[in-house]
Order: C-alpha cells, then sequence, then structure tokens
C-alpha cells in the first residue's frame, strides 16, 4: 500500500543554480533591455582578451615563417600570403648559430634543473610545515615569523656570497686557526648549485603554503591517530602528507614554473657552463647574437614554452589554488 | 492595504528542477504567516519569490494591490531578514540599520531619528558604534531586524532566522518576534523547519512538502484536523501513531463503525463519524487510522471506565519526563507502509507495531509488560490508504 | 642527455639521503623517553628548512649586507662607506635636477585636475547624502562616493608616476616601476575581475588573459619585440610601430627619427609587465570577489542598492585586504626586476634598475658595488615586507 505524501527530495535550497556573484537568478525590468546590457561586458572581456592573446599568437605564427618572410612583412600577412616552415624549430632544436647550446640540450637541462629544484624543498617543507601546524616548541612563534619573512627578501641579496660559498667554501679564523664550515665542494658551475639555490629560494613559500593547508586540516584526525598509537612520523607519513596532495600539488606546479622560467640563478651559478645551461639563459643568448639566427628566436621561444604552457593548461587549477593560498585573505 | 497574495505561482529552475507547484496563497494585511516544512521543500524559494531575489516561472505574485512580479526587489517595499543576517561587516550596527534609508537619500536627521528608535525598541542602543564581528549572534540578528524595521515596510520576509541560535535564546527571540510583530502590525511571511516555532508563532501555518502545499490553516486546525498524512505527522511531538485498521459498518444503514486493530476493536462515536461520513465507504477495507500520543491513558487512572475503548499494547520503554511519562510500546496492528514520513521510530518492532503514548505521570505501567491503555475515540483521525488525505466527506 | 640522466640520479639519491636522515632521526627519537622527545623531535621536522634558509639565505643575506659596507672589490678592505657613498652621489643612480621639472609634466597637472574634480563629487556628493548619525568630517567630503574615490586613486598614481618619471636615476626608475606596474596591473586586474564575473564563459576568458604568467619573462620579451620592433635589417616592422602614426618608433630605446621619447621607452618595457601581472591580479580579485557571500549582495539589493553601489558599498569593502595583498605582493616582485630588462635592453638608453647593476658588479668582479644595489632593493622592499609580517601576524594568532 502506497501512501500519498510525496518523498521528500533531498536538493536543498543550496541547489539553485547561478547562486553567488552577479549573475544571481534575479531578472530585473525589462528583460531585453536587460540581456542587451548584459553582453556588453562579455563583449568588452572578449575585446580585451583578443588584445591579450594576440602577441602571443603573434609569436606562434612568426615562429613557422621562414627567414625572409620574417625580416621582411608583420606576421598578419599570413592570411593572405601563407608560407610556412618547420625550418626554425628544426635548426633551433639541433643547429643553432655560433655560440647557442643546441635548444634541444637546452631543453633537458631545463628538466635538469627544475625537477631537483621542485621536489626537494617540497619533501623539506612539507615536514617543517607539519611542525610549525601540530607541534609545539620554543620559539615556534617568531621562528616562522623569521621564516615567512623571508619570502618577501630579494634573492639578489643570497647571490654573491652564494657564489662565494660555492667555489670556496666558507672559514672562519679565530686566533690563527682557520675552522672550515662548509666545505668547498666546488659546487660552482653545476646544475646542482642552481637548484640548492632555488631550493633555499623556495622553502618559505613552500612552508607558507603547506602550513595554511596543514593547518586547517581536522584536529580529531589527529588525535585519534595518536590514540591508535601513531607517533609523529607515523602521523606526518601516513596522514599529513596524503591528505595534503592539493597544496602540494599545488606547490609542485607553482616552483616548477618558477624554477623553469627563472633566468637570474642559472645565469649566475653556471655561467662557464654553457652546456649545463637551461632554455632561458640560452634564449637570452640567442637574442644577444647579432645578426646570426634572429629568424629562430620565436620558435626557440616557443620551445622554451611548451611545458609550461601544458602544464598551465592541464592544471591550471592547481596553479591558481597555490596563488591563492598566499593570497587571499581568510 | 498590505495583503500578499500568490496565485499559481511555479518555479522552474534552469537545470529542470520543479522546485515550487502552483503555490495559492492569500496572505492578510497584517498577518504572521509562517512557511513550514521539511529541507528542500521550497518554502525558501517561495519566500525568495516574493522578496524578488528568485525569479516567478508562471503565476502571479501581488503585494497590496500591484502586480510585481516583475518589479525589482528594491520597489516592492519589503523586508527581508536572511538565515545568516547579511550584515555589511564593514559598517557599525548604525550604519548597517541605517543603510537602506541612506541609499534613498532619506535626510540625514530622520535618518538618526528612525535608526534610534529602532535601537531602542531591540535594546541595541549601546551597540550602534560596533561592527557586527563584535556582537553576539543573538544581539546579529537583532540587528538584521532592526534593518528591517527601520524601512517601515509593507511585509516582512524572514528566512529561518532562529536556525543559527541556541535552543534557549532561540525561545526567547520566538517571543520577542512574535511581541514585535503584533505591536507593529506588519504583515509577515516566515519560514522555517520548526514545527514548534510554526505553531507558536503563526497566526496560519502554511505546510510544505516537495513543492507542494500540503495545508493551510491556524496552529491548532492543522493539528486538530489535519488534512493528509504529511500534516498529521509533521505537526505535533512526538509524531502521531499510524496504525492499519480494518473498517466494519454495523449492518443497517446509520449504523455504528466500528475499527478492528489487531486483537483490539474501537468503536467509532457517533459524533466523529458525522465528521467523517465517508468513513462508512470503506466497509470490509484497510484505513490508516491516527492516533496522537496523548490520546492515550493507563486505564487503570480512568475512573469511569464503562464507555472507554481500550487496547492493549506491550511496553519497551518508558521516559519519565517529570510531568508526564512517554511510553513506547508495541501493538498488535498492523503497520502502514508509510517508507517516507518523518521516521521518529526508535525501535524496530520485533512484534506489532510501534506506539508511542504520553501517559499521566502517575502511570504504573512496567517494562516488558503487557498495559492496558485507553483510547480518545474522540479524536482519532483516519486516513485513505491510498491517497494519504484524511477521510471526511 | 646525460645531464638529465646524471641529474635524476642526484636528485633521487639527495631525496633518499633527505628521507634517510629524517627517517632515522626520528627512529632514534622514538627510543628516547617522552620529555626528551618532546623538545628534540620538532626540531628533526624544522631542522633541514632552517639550516638551507640560514645557509641559503640568512647568512648570505647578511654577509651581503657587510659586503656593501666594505672597501675593496672583494670586501678584502676594512669597512667603509665607500660604496654607498659612490653609488648614491652617481647622477646615474639617483638624481634631483629635474625636480622642478615635475610640477609642469602633463602627469602632474593631470593629477591636479582629478584631485579637483575628484573633491568636487566629493562635496556635491556629501551634501546630498550624510551618513547617518556619523559626525561631519573634512569639511563635508564623501570620498566613498564611485566616481570620487576612482579619481582620487588615479591622482595619486598619477602624483607617483610624475615624480618617478620625471627624476632620473636607478632608484627612481626601480620606483617608477612599482608605480606603474603595481597601480595598472591591480587597476586591470580588479576591471576585469569584475567583467568576467558578470559575462558567460568567464572561465576560458580568464585563463587566457591569465596565461602570460605561465611564460617566462625572457620569452615575454621575444613575444613583444615583435610588437616593438623598428624596421631594419633582419627584423620587420612591430605592430605597434605598424599601428602608431607618423615614423618608425623604438619603443625600447626611445630613438625615432624626430627625437626621442625617452624616458618612456621605459614604460614600454613596464607594459610588458603589466600585460603578464593583471592576469595574476585578476585571477586573486576575481576570487575574493566570488568570496563575498551572496547573502551579503542580495540583502543590498533588498536595501535598495542599484548593481553599481552594491559593487561600490558592499564588495568593494569586502575586498579590500586582497587589493592590499596583491599589491604588496606585485611590489616586491617589480622591485627585483631584471630578467625583462635585461632581455629587452640590457639596460641602457636610461632603463637601467637595481637588480641590473647588482648583476653587472658581480659579473665584473665588483662584489663591493654589487652587494650596494642589492642592499638597495632590501632597503625598499622593507617597508613591504614589513605590512606583510603584520598581515602574517595576525593571521597565525
Amino acid at each position: 500500500m502506497s501512501i500519498q505524501a510525496p518523498p521528500p527530495p533531498v536538493p536543498t535550497d543550496d541547489a539553485r543554480p547561478g547562486a553567488g556573484g552577479a549573475k544571481a537568478a534575479y531578472e530585473p525590468v525589462g528583460k531585453r533591455m536587460y540581456k542587451v546590457l548584459a553582453s556588453v561586458p562579455t563583449a568588452v572581456l572578449w575585446g580585451l582578451v583578443v588584445l591579450w592573446t594576440l602577441p602571443t599568437i603573434g609569436l606562434l605564427i612568426t615562429s613557422f615563417r621562414p627567414a625572409r618572410e620574417q625580416f621582411t612583412s608583420g606576421w598578419w600577412t599570413v592570411f593572405s600570403d601563407p608560407k610556412f616552415t618547420l625550418d626554425n624549430y628544426d635548426r633551433a632544436l639541433f643547429e643553432p648559430p655560433g655560440g647557442t647550446l643546441k635548444f634541444y640540450e637546452a631543453f633537458l637541462n631545463s628538466f635538469a634543473i627544475a625537477i631537483p629544484g621542485t621536489v626537494i624543498p617540497i619533501a623539506i617543507a612539507a615536514a617543517a610545515a607539519y611542525a610549525f601546524a601540530w607541534m609545539d616548541f620554543k620559539g615556534k612563534y617568531w621562528l616562522f615569523i623569521g621564516v615567512l619573512a623571508m619570502m618577501a627578501v630579494p634573492i639578489q641579496m643570497a647571490l654573491v656570497p652564494l657564489q662565494q660559498l660555492y667555489s670556496g667554501g666558507a672559514h672562519l679564523t679565530v686566533a690563527g686557526t682557520t675552522y672550515v664550515i662548509f666545505p668547498d665542494l666546488n659546487l660552482n658551475n653545476k646544475p646542482i648549485a642552481v637548484w640548492l639555490a632555488h631550493t633555499a629560494f623556495g622553502l618559505p613559500l613552500a612552508i607558507y603554503l603547506l602550513h595554511n593547508y596543514i593547518a586547517s586540516l581536522p584536529k580529531d584526525v589527529f588525535e585519534a591517530a595518536r590514540i591508535d598509537g601513531a607517533t609523529h612520523f607515523g602521523i606526518f607519513w601516513r596522514i599529513v602528507l596524503p591528505l595534503a596532495k592539493p597544496a602540494i600539488a599545488a606547490f609542485l606546479i607553482f616552483q616548477f614554473l618558477w624554477v623553469w622560467n627563472d633566468y637570474l640563478v642559472s645565469l649566475i651559478f653556471l655561467s662557464q657552463n654553457k652546456s649545463a645551461s637551461p632554455l632561458t639563459v640560452q634564449l637570452v643568448n640567442l637574442v644577444t647574437q647579432r645578426g646570426q639566427g634572429t629568424e629562430l628566436l620565436p620558435a626557440a621561444a616557443f620551445i622554451s614554452m611548451v611545458v609550461p604552457l601544458i602544464i598551465f593548461f592541464s592544471l591550471q587549477r592547481y596553479f591558481v589554488r597555490g596563488l591563492l593560498a598566499g593570497s587571499v585573505k581568510g | 492595504m498590505a495583503t500578499v497574495v500568490l496565485d499559481g505561482v511555479n518555479k522552474v529552475y534552469e537545470n529542470g528542477f520543479h522546485a515550487v507547484h502552483d503555490l495559492d496563497l492569500d496572505i492578510k494585511d497584517g498577518e504572521f504567516l509562517v512557511l513550514v516544512g521539511p529541507s528542500g521543500c521550497g518554502k525558501s524559494t517561495a519566500l525568495r519569490m516574493i522578496a524578488g531575489l528568485e525569479s516567478i516561472s508562471s503565476g502571479t505574485l501581488q503585494i497590496g494591490d500591484r502586480v510585481v512580479n516583475d518589479v525589482h526587489p528594491k520597489d516592492r517595499d519589503i523586508a527581508f531578514v536572511f538565515q545568516n543576517y547579511a550584515l555589511y561587516p564593514h559598517m557599525t550596527v548604525r550604519d548597517n540599520i541605517g543603510f537602506a534609508l541612506k541609499l534613498r537619500r532619506t535626510p540625514k536627521d530622520e535618518i538618526e531619528k528612525r535608526v534610534n528608535d529602532a535601537a531602542r525598541l531591540l535594546e541595541l542602543t549601546e551597540y550602534l558604534d560596533r561592527k557586527p564581528g563584535q556582537l553576539s549572534g543573538g544581539q546579529r540578528q537583532r540587528v538584521a531586524m532592526g534593518r528591517a524595521i527601520v524601512r517601515r515596510p509593507q511585509v516582512f520576509l524572514m528566512d529561518e532566522p532562529l536556525s543559527n541560535l541556541d535552543a534557549k535564546l532561540r525561545v526567547q527571540m520566538r517571543a520577542e518576534i512574535s511581541r514585535l510583530q503584533h505591536s507593529l502590525g506588519v504583515t509577515t511571511v516566515y519560514v522555517t523547519h520548526d514545527q514548534i516555532e510554526a505553531m507558536t508563532m503563526g497566526d496560519r501555518v502554511a505546510v510544505l512538502s516537495a513543492g507542494y502545499l500540503q495545508q493551510v490553516d491556524t496552529p491548532q486546525n492543522l493539528y486538530d484536523r489535519p488534512d493528509n498524512l504529511f500534516v498529521a505527522t509533521f505537526m505535533g511531538s512526538p509524531q502521531m501513531n499510524l496504525l492499519l485498521g480494518t473498517v466494519r459498518v454495523d449492518g443497517d444503514a446509520g449504523g455504528g463503525v466500528s475499527i478492528d486493530l489487531g486483537s483490539s476493536s474501537l468503536a467509532v462515536p457517533a459524533a466523529r463519524l458525522a465528521d467523517s461520513p465517508r468513513l462508512r465507504a470503506f466497509d470490509g477495507r484497510d484505513v490508516i487510522v491516527g492516533i496522537r500520543p496523548e490520546e492515550f491513558e493507563d486505564a487503570s487512572l480512568v475512573d469511569d471506565t464503562s464507555n472507554a475503548q481500550t487496547v492493549t499494547v506491550n511496553v519497551l520503554l518508558r521516559e519519565g519526563l517529570g510531568a508526564e511519562v512517554v511510553v513506547h510500546a508495541t501493538i498488535d496492528a498492523r503497520a502502514p507502509s508509510v517508507s517516507s514520513l518523518h521516521d521518529e521510530g526508535v525501535f524496530a518492532a520485533e512484534s506489532g507495531t510501534p506506539i508511542v503514548a504520553r501517559l499521566d505521570a502517575r502511570t504504573q505501567v512496567q517494562l516488558d509488560e503487557p498495559a492496558v491503555l485507553t483510547v480518545g475515540v474522540d479524536r482519532l483521525h483516519f486516513f485513505d490508504p491510498e491517497s494519504g488525505l484524511a477521510i471526511r466527506e | 642527455m646525460d645531464t638529465l640522466v646524471s641529474t635524476l640520479i642526484n636528485v633521487l639519491i639527495a631525496l633518499a639521503v633527505v628521507a634517510g636522515v629524517f627517517t632515522v632521526a626520528n627512529v632514534v627519537l622514538d627510543r628516547l623517553p617522552q620529555r626528551a622527545d618532546q623538545w628534540l623531535r620538532p626540531w628533526v621536522f624544522v631542522g633541514p628548512a632552517v639550516a638551507f634558509l640560514t645557509v641559503g639565505l640568512v647568512i648570505p643575506a647578511v654577509r651581503t649586507i657587510l659586503l656593501s659596507l666594505r672597501g675593496g672589490r672583494r670586501g678584502e678592505e676594512g669597512f667603509t662607506l665607500d660604496q654607498w657613498k659612490r653609488a648614491l652621489t652617481d647622477d646615474n643612480v639617483i638624481s634631483f635636477a629635474n625636480f622642478g621639472k615635475i610640477f609642469t609634466s602633463r602627469l602632474f597637472i593631470a593629477a591636479v585636475v582629478l584631485l579637483v574634480i575628484a573633491i568636487v563629487v566629493a562635496r556635491q556628493s556629501a551634501a546630498r547624502s550624510v551618513a547617518p548619525g556619523a559626525t561631519q568630517r573634512g569639511g563635508g567630503l564623501d570620498v566613498s562616493h564611485p566616481v570620487s574615490s576612482t579619481l582620487l586613486a588615479l591622482a595619486v598614481i598619477s602624483i607617483l608616476l610624475a615624480v618617478f618619471s620625471t627624476l632620473r636615476g636607478i632608484i627612481w626608475n626601480n620606483l617608477w616601476w612599482v608605480a606603474a606596474v603595481a597601480g595598472f596591473a591591480t587597476l586591470f586586474g580588479l576591471a576585469l575581475a569584475v567583467l568576467a564575473d558578470r559575462s558567460r564563459s568567464e572561465n576560458v576568458a580568464k585563463t587566457l588573459i591569465f596565461m602570460p604568467m605561465a611564460i617566462s619573462l625572457v620569452g615575454a620579451a621575444i613575444i613583444w619585440k615583435y610588437i616593438y620592433d623598428t624596421p631594419g635589417a633582419g627584423q620587420a616592422e612591430g605592430l605597434l610601430n605598424i599601428l602608431w602614426p607618423g615614423g618608425p618608433i623604438d619603443f625600447l630605446r626611445g630613438t625615432s627619427p624626430t627625437g626621442t621619447i625617452a624616458p618612456w621607452n621605459n614604460f614600454f618595457i613596464m607594459m610588458i609587465m603589466i600585460w603578464i601581472q593583471a592576469g595574476f591580479a585578476m585571477v586573486v580579485i576575481s576570487a575574493a570577489i566570488k568570496g563575498v557571500p551572496t547573502e551579503l549582495l542580495e540583502a543590498a539589493r533588498v536595501d535598495g542598492a542599484n548593481e553599481v553601489q552594491v559593487f561600490w558599498r558592499v564588495t568593494l569593502p569586502q575586498i579590500v585586504p586582497t587589493i592590499v595583498v596583491v599589491v604588496t605582493t606585485l611590489t616586491i616582485t617589480v622591485l627585483k626586476i631584471f630578467d625583462l630588462v635585461k632581455a629587452t635592453t640590457g639596460g641602457a638608453a636610461g632603463t637601467d634598475v637595481l637588480a641590473n647593476r647588482m648583476y653587472e658588479g658581480l659579473r665584473n668582479g665588483n662584489f663591493t658595488a654589487s652587494s650596494t644595489f642589492a642592499v638597495m632593493i632590501l632597503i625598499l622592499v622593507l617597508p613591504v615586507m614589513w605590512i606583510n609580517i603584520r598581515r602574517v601576524r595576525r593571521e597565525v594568532v
């Protein structure tokens, strides 16, 4: 026997679509007027979008144009007189002029710097962030403030002494005896010099990002684990790390892009070692080559942008989250 | 005249979800009407349509003598109190309350006077220069009320304003809102999921379920004469007991009717029958019998048992509440298969159908023992098992 | 290829070492009594980070400050203020020669005009409706009126730009960078966020505007080369030159057949940065706008506000903290600007910036001079750093 009372459906009033933002469900008087007005922002926005992407599209098109075309006409002429070639990419990757490294090798070098420069800071920062979030120790407050203050310190402040450290080590001479504080590892001009530096530079932001996230994990989960017998290490390994995956992903992407796109640090620490030089350095190298190979510039630039763009378009959500974690209040 | 009339109002969302079906409501000037129902029944949607925060898919809405379907919220002369108060965090209490007046370019001294009056009425005068973040929940609620009052609108709309307060505060604010509404005499539409709020505050209560209006009437009428199973079980706590019984009509027309409930049989009094003559048509068939918990009494406490009708139940649990004893028991009548209604059943019946009874505190019924209870047959409820509607004419 | 392989091996080794030491330390601590464990364990977790930061950032930073105060190219001579004196007396670094010209510059005049209009509008608005109960301040000026506030903000930015673009010198250049990029990128970001919020298909639009954030500054410089180029040997005329009336202008170096557009060639490099960072500002501000509870907006609409008033009086005040964060983040980023300048002009034609001088000093082996410029950047960052610390302290507590 069935009853007429209809079953209470699940959706609550929150299910109403369009909740939030100016596009909320309200439609005022004069619906037609409103629709016209409503499309004005869209039109303006897309106008701006076109303006914004034009430069990049221009470069993309130019990278496929033969040298002569590049030097004599602008890229918009391809619509009336298309002439394309893959030559530029071919030469940039394998036979660039004179003093430039093959971009294929520079491509690999960029990975060689970016991967360690991303993975290592995250490991170190995760542990530190957990400690700051869920452990108590003397001096924690000021140490944390100190770490975060480092976020603002310009990397230029560290470069000269770091270079000295890499190639000479650190010594302290007291009363005639010289103590070696830091051995002379002769790290200069090796990729490790670059990504070690990036590790140090990336730590403050990493710790801030991860701390924000880890501190907001529910306390009861930790307490339950502790009752179940887990040590701090166990909790860190089995609970915090898996739960913090979104924040870790966000930082990984953010840091990877940052290191991949970096120019200054690689420039300084790899100044004598061209074969280990990454894309950014070789790109500037190509730019400053007088006369030779200028037609390869767009192609070379795109080679350097491919990886960041792929990461950006496919993992944008995480990138944005990384950005926001440091920026939006509350 | 601040009447609010909804005529065949529907709300269908872009994704096809039909939230409100053909709602007809006729709210009188100065009336306090409560929209009540479980989560998702459409009550908030209906309120927001009256406010203009949701568009109306079809049907008309009239405030006063104007059709306001396409009128902007700010021009409907309504005030809205949100569930989470929606106070502007960056403005002081004074500025929060006076915001709407400021937007209308009311003269400065007029604003000041009205804000101060509202503050005095709500006992907020000493908080006027604080920001919402510095206030307690109850104070914020009053600021939200102040914001509504100061506009002197034709209609107050309130969306579950008390649900974020703790129990004690809720009771207190319930009374304050009622008092306020009566002294100001403003038409008020109030949404809540709490049937106690509905019963105590409303002049009339409209019960909604899944977008459909179930019944609209005074609280007492809803309680005494629910039109269908939903309303019957929604109003009243503990919930009305529902049993499946078979109707037996005595041979001659105009004969008495009795209901077989398991091993017991209850005779329906003539006066009660006069109210539900269609019951005779169910001769030999099952009907759903509704018995409110307070209609049971311990037979041993009743002086005159000659006319009493009794049933025998098996006691599972007794909860002493001081003024009364709530007894959970099983009865050997069948249970109707009502799947989804507000399930307050504590025990899965091992044998028999669970019921809840409110007995006098002196009752001597014992656990795991049979007890004889009288039933107030004058106030039995009968429902058609197919449609769930009350059986009347 | 072997670089890559050997690097990957390095990474694995490094990770293994870090993880190994970490695990061992933890296991060892497990054996210690509770009390010792209590105060030792956190340091195992925090230790590596502290070590890296100390060795990699803190100590070098201190050393840099000390280096800038020493004599001789590598600081081999004793403490002296020579480097600082030399830098600060160098007209290329900082000069007040053009001070008078500020007041006749177009930007300054524009700023004054904006200010006057802002005050007039504010006065008018105040006369019409005053906030209930609030005392009359500032002689009856309602500065919160949208038009007057916007004009005021623009006036402030204009004055800053007027000062920084008229006075010449590397330090003024850096400050000009900050005012222009932080100012315009934030303004554009705000405008874009508001526009996107009210449009359909906003996600695609936002992605495309945000995309320049993904590429390197060097890549960006090359992209814009094809906009800014003058026709000549080995290059075609850039897009902007084609659209610009008159003869071709070398936007980056400032030269043109009819004279020079210096120092405005700086601004064209800044435009590249604005192009990139507006996306950042937009994304962050957009998130903040969406974070304003819908109920507040609805309450304002019911109270009688039209959409402009809703935005101005409810949304905007709520997102001010975010805007502050955006501006401070941009300031910190821009003060360090190096890649863009190096890849476009190399610092020539009056586009030199502090970070470039720092690099040049390093490359020439003049460590003390280099350090001086690095410290200058730090000094300029300090106010922002202080704001950040204050904000973080409030959050942590």
